[in-house]
């Protein structure tokens, strides 16, 4: 999985930035981008698909802080997972950050193994809550197509039953108009079918996230 | 203020390269690297001293606090952290000797990380 993920490394320090970022290339095969400021971070964020960030906390010009809130009101610590680096000093900074949805905190001097753990494992927990995700709306439309497999049997029936009688009694006229109701219902499920799976995946985590059967009217 | 306790040794050797796993050249790649950046280091440090900027000199020592701790230079290390201390209380009173302490340190540490790559190499 290490080979395919993006990391963006955030510090204003270049020693301390390069350092880590050959480590996450040399030694886990990470695709790596470097940012030594705040607006470097955010222009990045837009602009490439990164799976994981790497920040330090303190930072001249907007703080790590700072930075972290605004990627929090676009990306969820799910979508984007951010760990914050910092010297051990910083407890209450460490708080704040946590506060505002870092995922976790590297202590300075970093120790490699311990950080290259905590990537892989945040790395790991996104990956699957993308899975259950999926999960989700495959079950939601588990459910979608029950529903719609019971509500064209039940005029189908009716349907096979009406033309029976009428095979019988060509003057049926109640078989008759049973049979041109069934038809015209299992008509508007198949409409109701084509609208609903031209809806999109937000729509169907949807009926997942309240886990509830679709109605038909 | 604290004098350069020259008996205690610059640097963490065994710790410093137990952290790269096994990856020598990237040990020596890193003390090469920092080696280059020390100037800039104390470069960035004498101008917040000179001009009395105290954020821009709590910016550079704790930047320069976060390097030399790579290292597990506990004697840099501190007196890095006595600068950003100062910058952040902003009183200037002993600036000057904390600043002379660094310098001394930092040369002290860099000659023992060109040692450091010499026995390497030598090995």
């Amino acid at each position: 999985m290490s080979s395919e993920k993006t990391i963006l490394v955030v510090d204003d320090s270049h020693f301390d930035r390069e350092l880590l970022v050959k480590i996450l290339t040399r030694r886990e095969g990470f695709k790596t981008f470097e940012a030594s400021s705040g607006v470097e971070c955010l222009d990045i964020v837009e602009s490439q698909k990164i799976d994981l960030i790497l920040m330090d906390i303190m930072m001249p010009g907007a703080f790590g802080t700072q930075i972290l809130k605004a990627i929090r009101e676009k990306f969820n610590p799910i979508e984007l997972p951010i760990i914050m680096t910092t010297a051990k000093s910083d407890a209450t900074d460490i708080v704040g950050a946590l506060h505002l949805g870092a995922n976790d905190y590297l202590t300075k001097p970093i120790n490699f193994d311990i950080a290259i753990s905590r990537v892989s494992m945040h790395l790991m927990l996104a990956h699957f809550s993308a899975e259950m995700g999926k999960f989700r709306e495959m079950a939601a439309l588990h459910s979608m197509v029950t529903t719609y497999n019971h509500e064209i049997n039940n005029p189908l029936a009716i349907a096979v039953t009406a033309l029976q009688s009428l095979r019988q009694d060509r003057n049926d006229d109640v078989s008759l108009e049973k049979l041109e109701k069934s038809i015209w219902r299992v008509a508007e499920i198949i409409k109701k079918i084509n609208a609903t799976t031209g809806q999109t995946e937000i729509e169907y985590q949807l009926y997942a996230g309240k886990g509830k059967m679709v109605k038909l009217k | 203020v604290k004098k350069n306790n020259t008996s205690v040794f610059p640097f963490d050797r065994e710790i410093f390269l137990s952290n790269f796993m096994g990856m020598e050249d990237l040990a020596d790649e890193a003390i090469a690297s920092f080696l280059d950046c020390v100037p800039r280091y104390i470069s960035d440090i004498q101008g917040a001293v000179q001009t009395k900027n105290a954020k821009a000199l709590e910016l550079a020592a704790h930047s320069l606090k976060g390097a030399v701790s790579n290292f597990y230079a506990e004697p840099s290390k501190l007196l890095a952290w006595e600068l950003e201390q100062i910058g952040q209380s902003q009183n200037f009173q002993n600036v000057q000797v904390v600043f002379e302490s660094l310098v001394q340190e930092l040369t002290r540490l860099s000659d023992a990380l060109q040692e450091a790559r010499k026995g390497k190499a030598a090995a």
